[in-house]
């Protein structure tokens, strides 16, 4: 999945924002490899799967996974790291099962987008 | 290198001054802000103060006192705090909402007794007030969550249920619509009393 998404934020995405519609599958899919993660653990990892193309801004990461945790998809476990409180997000049973629905709408969608970006011409 | 004690209780009066007092963010926050100041200490090299700088005005723009027609304009928060009680609110908000929808019509309305008028307002002055004190104990609550932030913008409808039920609540049909809007407030008052201690008891 990350060989499929790295080109395309390489590209148009990060440049211009697009990826935002898209922040929500980038979250969970790094929650399903990863069993959990905290806030700026997230960030870092996005920057490192993309060269540094794409940043997760704390702007836009804490209102998602806030609303990820409204809807049920995550949970919260508060772990004690360097004397101070951690907060680690991992899926939930319904996450999981959003996260593979999220996947498949977004394989779709990167389908579709190919298609309109580079469409196939053939001569009949 | 990790940062000292005095250079942690700089970020944490940051904090305070931003009004970021509420534990279920406060803490993820904090966490974030050391570990980019380390970051920047570490990777560029450059003094804590100039890396505190840096880091906070990016978290200035999400610090910013805000409002939100869903609790009333006259209840601020920082832009974060009030994005993430916006998210765990709208769903009762719809609910709240739509219950208005069921008003009953005046033309079908069924008279009632003075002694059953009397209960119904004992009634929901019972399920009015542990609401309140529900409420009240988020709200007074020494650790505050974002759910201290929702049960204060809720008071002022609890105090006004009773008093309505008593002037307006004349017939069965309105009556019912009453009782089911204040059991909707105190089921909510339940709801967040609880996730409030459970937040409370992880950060503990």
């Amino acid at each position: 999945m990350y060989i499929k998404l790295i080109p395309i934020f390489n590209g148009i995405m990060a440049k211009n924002n697009l990826y935002k519609g898209s922040l929500n599958t980038i979250i969970l899919k790094l929650l399903q490899e990863t069993d959990s993660m905290y806030g700026y653990e997230i960030t870092q990892k996005v920057k490192a799967l993309t060269q540094g193309e794409l940043s997760i801004t704390e702007g836009a990461l804490y209102p998602a996974l806030h609303k990820l945790e409204a809807d049920g998809f995550l949970e919260v476990e508060v772990v004690k790291v360097d004397n101070r409180l951690r907060k680690y997000y991992k899926l939930t049973e319904r996450g999981t099962k959003e996260t593979a629905d999220k996947l498949s709408e977004l394989e779709r969608y990167i389908e579709t987008m190919k298609v309109l970006v580079n469409p196939k011409f053939s001569l009949e | 290198m990790k940062l000292s004690t005095n250079e942690i209780r700089q970020i944490e009066t940051y904090l305070d001054s931003k009004g970021i007092i509420y534990v279920d963010l406060r803490f993820e926050i904090l966490d974030h802000i050391i570990l980019q100041i380390e970051e920047e200490v570490n990777g560029s090299g450059i003094e804590f103060e100039s890396a505190f700088l840096h880091v906070t005005k990016q978290w200035n723009a999400h610090f910013y006192e805000t409002n939100s027609l869903l609790f009333g304009l006259m209840f601020t928060a920082p832009k974060l705090i009030l994005d993430k009680a916006k998210k765990i609110y709208l769903k009762y908000f719809i609910i709240y909402t739509l219950s208005c929808f069921l008003f009953p019509f005046p033309n079908i309305e069924v008279e009632i007794s003075a002694l059953l008028k009397f209960v119904i307002i004992g009634v929901a002055l019972l399920f009015s007030i542990i609401s309140l004190v529900n409420f009240n104990k988020v709200r007074k609550s020494t650790r505050k969550t974002v759910y201290s932030f929702i049960a204060r913008t809720q008071i002022w409808s609890v105090l006004f249920f009773p008093v309505i039920i008593s002037v307006v609540g004349q017939g069965l049909n309105t009556s019912i619509w009453f009782l089911f809007n204040i059991f909707l407030i105190y089921y909510s008052s339940i709801v967040f009393l609880k996730k409030h201690k459970q937040i409370v008891k992880q950060f503990n």
